[in-house]
Order: C-alpha cells, then structure tokens, then sequence
C-alpha cells in the first residue's frame, strides 16, 4: 500500500515511459492549442489577449521542461527541478489571471485552469501518488484564489461558490485522475511483477534440447580420440609403448580441454561469437545472477547486431572493488545520431538498471557503468 | 519462492532481485489500461460530488432552496451507483449504473429546468455534469477496444438523455461541449495506448526470451560440467591406467574400458538423472571459493582432482563457509609443505545433515600421535576452526603411506535422508 502511494509510474515500469517520450511534449502541444485557440473564441471578452498567450507559453515551457528532464538516461526527478517546472506552471496561472482581470469572460471559459490541469497530467508518470496529490493541492488553492479574485463579479451568472468550485474543478479532477492512476497502475505492476518473478521455471520442457546440446558439443568433442582409442585397446587386451605415449598425449589433451571449459565464464562464451572484448580477469562475470545476465546479454545483441556498430567495439571489463563489489564497464561505438542511439540503448540500459546498482551512462564517451554489490551476511545456498 | 514485495520493483539494491523486474509489454498494456479506467471512474464521481456546492450555491442564489431535495437525491443516487460499478465491477453493475444514471439525471435536469428555465445554456456547466459521468463509465475494462465501445455508449446515452430531459422541460437542446470534450479525452486517451502498444512491439526487447534463454545456457552449462565430470572420473582415468599399464591388460581394466566408452557414447545417464536445479552462481559461493582455491593451487604446482558428489545444494551461513574454505587451504598448504607429492584430491561429499570434504594426498604421510604439541598447523588451522563450527575432523596418516583428512560440518536444519529435503531454488 505504502509503497503503491510512494513510487511514481516511471520507476515501477520504466519501459512504459521510455517508449512514450513524447507525452509531456505532446501535453505541451495541447496546452498551446488549447489555450491559443480558447483566447482566440474569447476574442475581446479577454482584457490582454497577448498577455494570455504569454501565459500559454509559460505553461507549455513548463511541460517541455518536464520532457526534457525525464529522458531515459536520467534519474528521478530532483526537488529543484521539480520546483523549477511548478514555477513555470504558477507564473503561467498568474499572468492569465492578470491578463483578465477586469475582463467580462464567464470562468468556465477561462483556460489557465484547463493548463494547470494538463501540467499535473503532465507530472504523472514521473511522480507518486502522495506527491500529485500534494502538487496539486498546492496548484488548487492557486487556482481558487486566483479565480476568485478576477472573476467574482456581480454581473457573473455564477455566486462566489460557484465560482471557486468552477475555477478548480479541472485542476481537482486533475489531481484525483492523476493520483488514482499513479497509484492504480503502481500496484498493479507491483502485482503483477510479485507474480511474475514467481512464475515456475520452464527449464523442464528445455532440459531434452539441452542434453542433445551438450551430447554433440562437449561429449562428442571431448571423447571423439578417446573412445576409439579405448574401444580398441579393450578388443585387443594388449598395450604398446606407442599405446602408452598416445594416452599420454590424449590424456594431456583432455585435461587441457577440461580445465579451459572450467575457466571460460558465459561472458567468454558470448566473446567467442566476435566482435566483443572482455577482460574479466578474476572471472567476476560468474557473480553475476541470471537478470543481471539477460539484461546485459540482450544489450550485447542489440549493439553487436546493429550495422552502425564497428568490429570488434564492444568492450566490457570487469574490476573486482576494495568492498568486495565489482565495477563494470560497457563500452559501445555507434556510429549513429544521438537520438537513434538513445533509442537503441534506453530499453536495454533501463532493463539492465533494474537489475545492478550505481547504474549511469556516459554519452560522450559512450560508457555505461554499474556496480555488482559484494557478498551479503545472509546466509546463502551453496552447490557443492 | 516467496519474494520479498519490496524488491520487487527497483529498491536499492536492485541485484537481489532474482528476475528483470519489468513487466512484459502486453501486462504493462494491461497495467495502464486498468489504470486509466480506474483514474475516470474515480473523475465521474469527482464530477457528480463538485455538483453538489455548486448546485447548492446557484439554487441559493436564485431563491429556489425549496427544489433542492430531488436533485441532491439524484446527484447522490448517482454517486452511489458509481461507487457500486466501481467496487463490484461488472457488466450489470456497468448496465445499472448506466440505465439507473440515465433516469437520474432526466430527473436532474427536468428538475432544474422546471425550476428555472433560463438555467438552460448559460449554466450547462451546473446541469451536464451527470450525463458526463455517464461517458466515464467504463471503471473496469483492461483492454482499449472495449473501453472506448463502454465510453461511446456513455456518450449516447448521455446526449439522449439530455435531449430527453429538454424535451420534456420544453426548452432547446443546449448540452454543452462538456459530454463531447470528456469523451474525446477517454478516447484519446485509449487512442495513445493503442499506438503505443504498437510501437512497443518493436522497440522494447523482449526480456521474457532474454531469460529463458539465460535459464537455458545455465542449464546447458550444468549439463556440461556434469559431462565434463563424467569424461574426467572415466575416461580420463582410463588414460592414465594405459600410460602405467604392463602390456597386458586384464579382463577388469578392459571391462572397465568398454563400460567408460559406452557410457559415453550412450548419454542417457545425463537424460535419466535427476534435472540439475538451476542455482544462481553469484548465490554458489562455496562451489566458487572452491574452485577459486583449487585453481590458485593448481597454479602453485599442486595438481588436485575434485570429484565426488558435485550436484547437491545445501545451504551454508556464511562463516561456517569461511571456515571450511580456511581449513581446505590449510590442508593443501601441508600437502604442499610436508607431504612431497605435487598432487592431491578433494572428494565432496553428503550424508545425512553433514557436508564432507576429504583432502587425499599419496605423499609422504606421518604418525598423528608423534606430532610435537607444539607444532599447531594442522590443530589451529583446521581442526580449530572447524570444531568452533560444530563439525569435526578426522585424520588418517601413516609415513610412507599419504594422508587423508576427513572434515564434516552440519547442514543447518537437514536430518532427512540425502536428497529429500534438497533445497531447490529456482533462480536461474
């Protein structure tokens, strides 16, 4: 419940809002068409009709500017740039309002709170419940206050209730839509992800298609000298020195084979497919679960397989920390545009961020960066 | 697996959480769509209760107090029967609110209308809000396509029932842009999350196959180290009987010959064997300091074979496995040290509630009782440590004959028989 009320949309599925970047700039749009064209119908009934588009403009801005601190690559919202767009959002209220003061416009065709409603819609994804509700209970009383004062009149057809209930009453249903559905999408995500990471293993159907895997790759491999070899010398019950330097020789071979195939950590697998450069010298890729392992798998494959990658440009390097956490670092050479390559690598660096600690990306140096935590005081399973 | 709901999501820290904790695209689809249905239901009933003031004040203001009571009734009739579609979501509670709030609000505005005609277009804000709760009626529906079918016939029934009311009043049809305005804001609404539904099929990756193809590999690996395993304790020791064979072999070597190959050959030992329980490497700390330490001994010049049983789970706290990790080193540094030989083995094995490491060495050997009492190695560094632990250790060695070091430590919580309480986890 308390955590349904306290983490925003955007960090309980940040997917959803990664592949929808456009929203805050198309509520932005909307704002400026709204309230352009409700000044435009208003025509004269409005006291300052260019103070009023002014007001569009800094509500608007005050959108774009949540568009442009809500990319993929960054985190949560910070209280400072949180402050700065509410800012905006007041200036807007507060212009409109001056702009029509002393005007004869009826409030129900007043724009600002349409404006104010649309920016809390706006912050929604992007925000908790508890803080939409607090935003916009702050940004309501705004609202009430101003309406009162530049539209209580006693030409109006509504009383002074009626008025403040008018004025507010987008930027309520606002705030109650906004929250409900932040909270409402929140723990259903949270719901369904507790269900999901309880699903039962479908290894067992898999396990047939493995064993015929390993059978022609390693068993196959490793016994392809040894078992005739072995085959012949039990036909005939005789050994030579020849048979003996021979299993020497294979015996050797096998050994080899078998401490290599011990050694090589999945990341080394994945090297051998090209094109990738690990340098994991303590084999620390082993420590790494099997979410940390798709997440980073499925980012590997995304930029090995994208054109604009050059050969071999791939590099990942595991460092072992004084704490016991690992350091790793990606590095990518895509030679694409910086808004393809944002949409290359967000869903994945957002797959892989809920997965590891510390997670940033450089972009200038095409750099992703996290942190595997050290051992836990917990006590752990342990396959002997 | 119980999972903590905590980490669910994205806590600090994130790498405990056994899965990607994102959603697959199509129940993230769901989640939002839930979401925006619930977000309108709760708008309709924030519209029906802001009516209430304003009703209030406009009937206050033009002296008509007296007609209050049916319209409140119906506002709170209405309100009621939001809450009920909402709280017990259905298509009756859907069609009962539907037909039920069509009647209210006939009463509504043939009400206030009667009362005072020139409300009619000037306060349409005071008399369509009822109708507008009406086109946000669809409070429960998951998918898009059947939230906007729900919304449209709110929207019919709505303008309807407006006409109806004045119709019936006698006045001209004057519903505001409000039913209009509220519907294509639901619809556009269901709209984005169509298209973006779309677009997600092709830019978001598919983290479900991203696992299951991890989980495979895992899996895969366990089959080959457990193959490998098998080609090490056969095959690999046949090799070395010929290397030291006499010319003649005897009927058991050559038996043993023919029975190493065709278990290779014939691999329904790996099918028929229990599947190996996927356990998370990073969660295997005693199976990694293991090979760590093997390794690190290998590379100082001492040869040591692991075998025995290798595919048991158990799980350990962390300083009994501290210790048991100490004491192996402690008996491979002796070996290294004393015994003169460059190659030693370590069986793991399980009995009942106890894990057992045994370090083998074919060196030199010498005679426990004739250790100086102040000689503390093999007393302090392994005897010591495990025993603080509630295991013990035996010794068996004799000169000329090689050592062979036994160290047991209890399995917390495991008296059954081996395998039957075998803590399984599903991680990988």
């Amino acid at each position: 419940m308390r955590e349904a009320l306290t983490v925003s949309p955007h960090r309980a599925d940040p997917l959803s809002w990664f592949t929808r970047p456009l929203v805050p700039l198309g509520f932005a749009i909307f704002v400026l068409i709204f309230g352009v064209g409700s000044i435009v119908i208003a025509g004269s009934q409005v006291e300052h009709p260019w103070l009023d588009v002014a007001s569009v403009v800094l509500i608007a801005s005050g959108c774009v500017f949540i568009q442009t601190r809500s990319g993929p690559f960054r985190g949560e919202f910070r209280p400072a740039e949180v402050a700065i767009a509410i800012a905006l959002c007041l200036a807007g209220l507060g212009v409109s309002a001056g702009a029509n003061l002393g005007s004869s416009l009826q409030i129900q065709y007043w724009w600002a709170p349409v404006g104010v409603a649309v920016f809390i819609a706006t912050m929604g994804p992007y925000s908790s419940a508890v803080a939409v509700i607090a935003y916009g209970t702050g940004l309501t009383v705004v609202t009430a206050i101003a309406g009162l004062v530049v539209f209580m009149s006693p030409d109006s057809i509504w009383p002074s209730a009626s008025t403040i209930v008018i004025a507010v009453n987008v930027v309520i249903v606002a705030t109650v839509a906004t929250s409900v559905f932040c909270y409402v999408l929140v723990s259903h995500t949270r719901r369904m992800l507790t269900q999901h990471q309880s699903d039962p293993d479908p290894l067992l159907s898999a396990r047939d298609d493995a064993v015929s895997r390993v059978e022609r790759r390693t068993v196959a491999r490793l016994g392809a000298r040894v078992a005739p070899f072995l085959d012949s010398l039990a036909a005939s019950g005789s050994v030579t020195d020849e048979d003996r330097a021979l299993a020497g020789q294979l015996a050797r071979k096998l050994r080899t084979d078998l401490v290599q195939q011990a050694n090589r950590s999945w990341l080394d697998r994945i090297a051998e497919s090209g094109r990738i450069f690990v340098v994991d010298p303590d084999q620390r890729a082993e420590h790494m679960n099997q979410a940390q392992r798709s997440a980073l798998r499925g980012l590997v494959f995304a930029v090995l397989r994208n054109p604009a990658t050059d050969a071999g440009s791939l590099f990942i390097e595991l460092r072992g920390q004084e704490d016991g956490s690992t350091a790793v670092a990606v590095s990518v050479d895509l030679d694409l545009p910086e808004g393809h390559r944002t949409m290359l690598l967000a869903p994945y660096y957002l797959a892989l961020k809920s997965t590891v600690d510390g997670m940033r990306y450089e972009p200038a140096r095409e750099l992703l960066r996290f942190r595997l935590p050290g051992r836990t005081a917990e006590p752990r399973s342990s396959a002997e | 697996m119980g999972v903590d709901p905590r980490r669910v999501w994205l806590p600090d820290p994130v790498s405990t959480n056994p899965r990607i904790a994102i959603l697959p695209r199509e129940a993230s689809s769901v989640a939002v769509t839930t979401a925006i249905a619930r977000g309108a239901w709760a708008v309709a009933i924030v519209f029906i209760v802001l009516d209430i003031p304003v009703l209030v004040d406009v009937l206050a203001d033009r002296g008509l107090l007296s007609v209050l009571p049916v319209p409140l009734a119906a506002l709170v009739l209405m309100a009621i029967l939001l809450v009920l579609a909402g709280v017990v979501p259905g298509i009756a509670t859907r069609l009962l609110f539907i037909l039920g709030g069509a009647a209210l609000t006939i009463v509504f505005v043939v009400t206030l209308l009667t009362a005072d005609p020139s409300l009619n277009g000037e306060a349409a804000y005071l008399l369509n809000r009822p109708a507008i709760a009406l086109v946000l009626l669809a409070p429960v529906t998951m998918r898009p396509g059947p939230g906007l079918v729900w919304s449209a016939i709110g929207l019919g029934v709505g303008t309807a029932t407006f006409f109806v009311a004045t119709l019936i009043a006698g006045l001209p049809f004057a519903p505001g842009w409000g039913l209009f305005t509220s519907w294509a804001a639901y619809a556009a609404a269901y709209l984005i999350i169509t298209i973006v539904r779309v677009t997600q099929a092709t830019a978001v990756p598919d983290l479900s196959r991203l696992e299951d193809e991890t989980r495979r590999m895992a899996l895969e690996n366990q089959f080959e180290e457990r193959a490998a395993a098998l080609i090490h304790d056969t095959v690999l020791g046949d090799l070395t009987a010929v290397m030291n064979s006499p010319a003649q072999l005897d009927d058991r070597a050559r038996e043993r010959f023919r029975s190493d190959v065709s278990t290779l050959k014939d691999l329904s030992w790996l099918r028929q064997t229990d599947l190996p329980f996927a356990v998370d490497d990073s969660d295997a700390a005693l199976r990694n300091g293991t090979i760590a330490l093997v390794s690190e001994m290998q590379w100082r010049g001492l040869s040591v074979d692991l075998t025995g049983n290798n595919d048991s789970v158990v799980r350990l706290t962390d300083d009994v496995m501290a210790a048991l990790l100490a004491a192996l080193r402690a008996c491979f540094e002796n070996v290294l040290a004393h015994s003169g030989t460059r190659s030693a083995e370590l069986v793991v094995g399980r009995t009942d509630g106890e894990l057992t490491y045994m370090v083998i060495d074919h060196g030199a050997g010498f005679d426990p009782g004739a250790v100086p009492h102040d000689r503390l190695g093999l007393r302090t560094s392994v005897v010591g440590r495990i025993e603080a632990h509630g295991g013990s250790v035996r010794v068996w060695s004799q000169p000329g004959s090689g050592t062979s070091v036994l160290i047991s430590v209890p399995i917390p919580g495991d008296a059954r028989p081996d395998g039957a309480d075998r803590e399984v986890r599903h991680d990988a």
